[in-house]
């Protein structure tokens, strides 16, 4: 549980220092890929802490190159 | 331009080189041994003459447009839809490349020196610093590894020097044992760890001021970090036998224990540890800064380094959670990784050039034609 | 004001990355292990450590405790075992600074494979120190051994190994990694030097038994167990030990006896170079092994007049015989009663003609018995040493 809070108290705070000069200078671009990036950052940290397992994508890499593999 | 910063062709070639060393000065060895046995040194050096053609491919794909980097090739050679597909492919492949050293990092310290850290503190705080030269842009990242470079060779001179006397000949004869084939499968293993990851480059090179000197200095980095790894091979199975080289995980950090002069010089491995982290904080700051330079640039952002938190959240992330345990990392090292690395290193940069050839030649023939008329 | 906030968000985040020395281990918090013996019992093994006493060794002044202190521990592993001592030793066990480690013999005629699997896998243990066979006493007593001259019985023990094996050349120090090596290698098998208990054995752990000015126990080191994989099958006697390290060579230097008239003339071998080749002859392996030897005459008992080139031709062929002899012996030794390639010969062939060494590598064992071989020794006398002529030709009438 508090890691979870720490974890969001985290990206409270650098969304604060990153954003807050974005906003004055109305890019919201760069406002949105940063929040899109870093909810999805946070969300894949937060699953980890909960200790929910997360299949991991190199299994279906290791699938995809098994005939090429020697 | 997202990147302002310029460096020379003399900085461009020594962080090609630390790169070159990168992460393979510690697995390198290993890996080569457990195919090759005895013969590692000469697949080692197959891999590297195999290499330049891949260091060729990415200098012609980079004189094309020679102030673009790779992302703004794609979209300007394949139009903006396949072009950022493409893109996308490729720096995800360095988003697991950087959590994949992470992870390495974490996997060394835990395992070798502190046993007792949690693994994500580790990760955290070399992410951490690798973040914060991130911010600073190219200049201070190439100037910083050139400040370290003498440090480097300085203390793998020493490294190399103290091994001398334990080199027993006897370990790599015979030679040939297992014919040509076990070579050329360690070689094909250690194309992928680290010569094909160059490909990043792509995303630098633009920045280089002396445009004539880059290609000489790509090739130079490239070669003088191959024979650093050949002989660092070399000399672990002098040292330790292809057998005892094999079965550790980091016969480099072994190598180091072994090393006693008279009673005097001794217990200095950490040594290599520091040489490591030297190189392979500057490979994966490297990684981290193409990924996220490109980022910014698939999404047309007017500045990367606002991406660079939401990104350690995301190579932590991918770090701790992309392989369950060391067994399911060493597999797919050995098995997967070349051949992905074949994939998007190889394969796509050459597609890409390919098709940006025949679009230049018709825009001349184009030109011509309506000049013609 | 929102720059101090900012200050002050920058100094706690510092902070909190400072915490370091997460898992610190101080000198007085830690026991340094510096042998480690292992046996076997009903169920597992009997670890014995002998673990370093710092303040006995560097302080001023002695309380007059021991310097070293023996623990043992039983238990299903080797791993276990050296955990389960925490429950005897005050202090976590360091064994970075490990320098011996002693196997008993039971438990080498076993195999110790198992074992180095520990040894080799742990992080803290390092590959410089040297490995040992307790022969007729279990490791655990070796450990309880009270060394003069050298207040650690392990580092006694280091440097008996390494300096017997330069000038005296009949035992053979082996790291790890060497035997891990040779283990594994079809073509040639490990030895390891063994080391006794001399003296009255009750006498051991007393503290007493290094105030004498002749101790009444001892550690010795002499023979070379020879094993089979990882097995101990036996050991070579005194000459066939000194034999086995001309063939590996493996010989700095050595004392040669050889007859003289009705005395005896002592050779100091000051240095020595072995070659030995691998060839197939007749669809038959065959070794030859030649031998370069430079010897100084280090002592003489005989009436002999060195003066003359004649007697020094004849003392040199002494001296190859006296080599040879050894060498032959050594090898028909191990051929008859082992089978076991100790000298490395499968090696050799391996080396050099890796082709036909695959057809012979599944029964190499056997090979090996029936392999023949030929000695071929040069052996100079280069010099007399401080003087020429003996003095014992004037005290005789």
């Amino acid at each position: 549980m508090w890691a979870i809070i720490g974890l969001l108290m985290i990206g409270g705070v650098i969304s604060l220092f990153e954003i807050l000069p974005l906003i004055k200078q109305k890019n919201w671009r760069e406002v949105t890929v940063f929040f899109i990036l870093l909810s999805i950052g946070l969300l894949l940290n937060i699953l980890l802490v909960l200790r929910i397992e997360i299949p991991t994508p190199l299994d279906l890499l290791n699938q995809l190159y098994k005939p090429f593999t020697f | 331009m997202l990147e302002k910063g310029k460096i020379s062709a003399f900085d461009f070639q020594v962080i090609v080189l630390v790169f070159t060393i990168g992460s393979s000065i510690l697995v390198g060895p290993g890996l080569l041994a457990r195919f090759a046995k005895q013969d590692a040194w000469m697949a080692s050096s197959l891999a590297l003459m195999i290499s330049v053609s891949f260091v060729f491919l990415y200098i012609r794909l980079a004189s094309l447009y020679p102030s673009l980097t790779f992302v703004e090739c794609n979209e300007k050679i394949l139009g903006k839809w396949i072009g950022n597909m493409v893109s996308i492919l490729f720096l995800s492949y360095f988003y697991y490349l950087s959590s994949g050293l992470v992870r390495e990092i974490g996997d060394f310290l835990t395992t070798q020196v502190l046993v007792e850290t949690p693994i994500q503190m580790i990760m955290i705080m070399f992410l951490l610093i690798s973040l914060f030269g991130v911010r600073l842009g190219l200049e201070v990242i190439c100037r910083t590894a050139v400040i370290f470079f003498p440090w480097i060779v300085g203390f793998l001179l020493m490294w190399f020097l103290f091994l001398i006397p334990e080199i027993k000949l006897v370990h790599i004869q015979p030679i040939f044992e297992g014919g040509i084939v076990p070579i050329i499968q360690g070689s094909y293993h250690s194309l992928g760890l680290p010569f094909l990851e160059l490909a990043i480059f792509l995303m630098i090179s633009p920045y280089v001021t002396e445009k004539e000197s880059v290609k000489k200095a790509f090739y130079r980095g490239t070669f003088i970090g191959g024979i650093i790894l050949s002989f660092l091979v070399t000399i672990s199975i002098l040292v330790m036998g292809a057998e005892f080289t094999a079965r550790n995980t980091y016969p480099s950090y072994i190598l180091g224990k072994k090393i006693s002069i008279g009673e005097f010089v001794q217990r200095i491995e950490i040594i290599v540890a520091i040489i490591w982290l030297f190189t392979i904080y500057f490979k994966l700051t490297i990684c981290y800064y193409g990924l996220a330079l490109g980022l910014a640039q698939v999404f047309k952002l007017n500045n990367y380094k606002i991406l660079l938190f939401p990104l350690a959240f995301l190579i932590i992330s991918l770090a701790l959670f992309s392989h369950p345990d060391i067994v399911h990392f060493h597999e797919f090292l050995d098995h997967t990784w070349t051949p992905l690395s074949l994939t998007i290193c190889f394969f796509l940069p050459l597609f890409v050039y390919v098709i940006g050839v025949i679009r230049k030649k018709r825009a001349i023939e184009n030109q011509s034609n309506t000049e013609n008329i | 004001m929102k720059k101090k906030w900012k200050i002050l968000m920058f100094y706690i985040v510092v902070l909190c990355l400072l915490t370091g020395c997460w898992s610190r281990k101080e000198l007085n918090e830690i026991a340094i292990v510096t042998a480690l013996g292992i046996d076997k019992s009903e169920d597992g093994y009997i670890i014995s450590v002998q673990i370093i006493n710092p303040g006995e060794i560097a302080g001023k002044t002695s309380t007059g405790r021991t310097e070293v202190v023996r623990f043992t521990a039983n238990a299903g592993t080797v791993f276990e075992a050296l955990r389960e001592l925490t429950t005897d030793v005050p202090r976590k066990l360091y064994l970075a600074h490990l320098r011996e480690v002693v196997i008993g013999e039971p438990l080498a005629k076993e195999g110790i494979g198992k074992v180095l699997d520990f040894l080799s896998r742990d992080h803290e243990l390092r590959t410089d120190f040297y490995l040992t066979v307790a022969k007729g006493s279990p490791a655990s007593e070796i450990l309880n051994v009270q060394t003069a001259l050298e207040k650690i019985p392990a580092n006694k023990l280091f440097s008996a190994l390494e300096n017997s094996e330069k000038n005296w050349a009949r035992t053979k120090t082996v790291k790890l990694d060497e035997l891990i090596d040779s283990i594994v290698s079809n073509g040639k098998e490990p030895v390891i030097t063994g080391i006794y208990v001399y003296g009255d054995h009750e006498a051991g752990g007393d503290f007493t038994n290094v105030q004498n000015v002749s101790p009444n126990i001892g550690l010795r080191i002499n023979q070379l167990a020879v094993f089979k994989k990882d097995k101990l099958i036996g050991w070579l006697n005194e000459d066939a030990s000194k034999g086995f390290n001309y063939i590996t060579d493996n010989i700095k230097s050595t004392v040669v006896n050889v007859p003289c008239q009705n005395g005896k003339v002592s050779i100091e071998t000051v240095r020595s170079k072995t070659s030995v080749e691998g060839k197939i002859e007749n669809g038959k392996p065959k070794i030859h092994i030649t031998i370069n030897s430079e010897g100084n005459i280090g002592e003489v008992q005989c009436e002999i007049d060195l003066s003359n080139q004649e007697s020094l031709h004849k003392l040199e062929e002494e001296y190859q015989n006296n080599i040879k002899d050894k060498v032959e012996e050594a090898i028909l030794n191990v051929q008859e009663e082992y089978h076991s390639d100790i000298f490395g010969f499968g090696e050799v062939f391996h080396r050099s003609d890796p082709k036909a060494w695959k057809r012979y590598e599944q029964n190499w064992d056997e090979e090996f018995s029936n392999l023949e071989f030929t000695v071929q020794v040069e052996g100079k006398i280069r010099r007399l040493g401080t003087i020429t002529e003996s003095f014992q030709n004037e005290t005789r009438e």
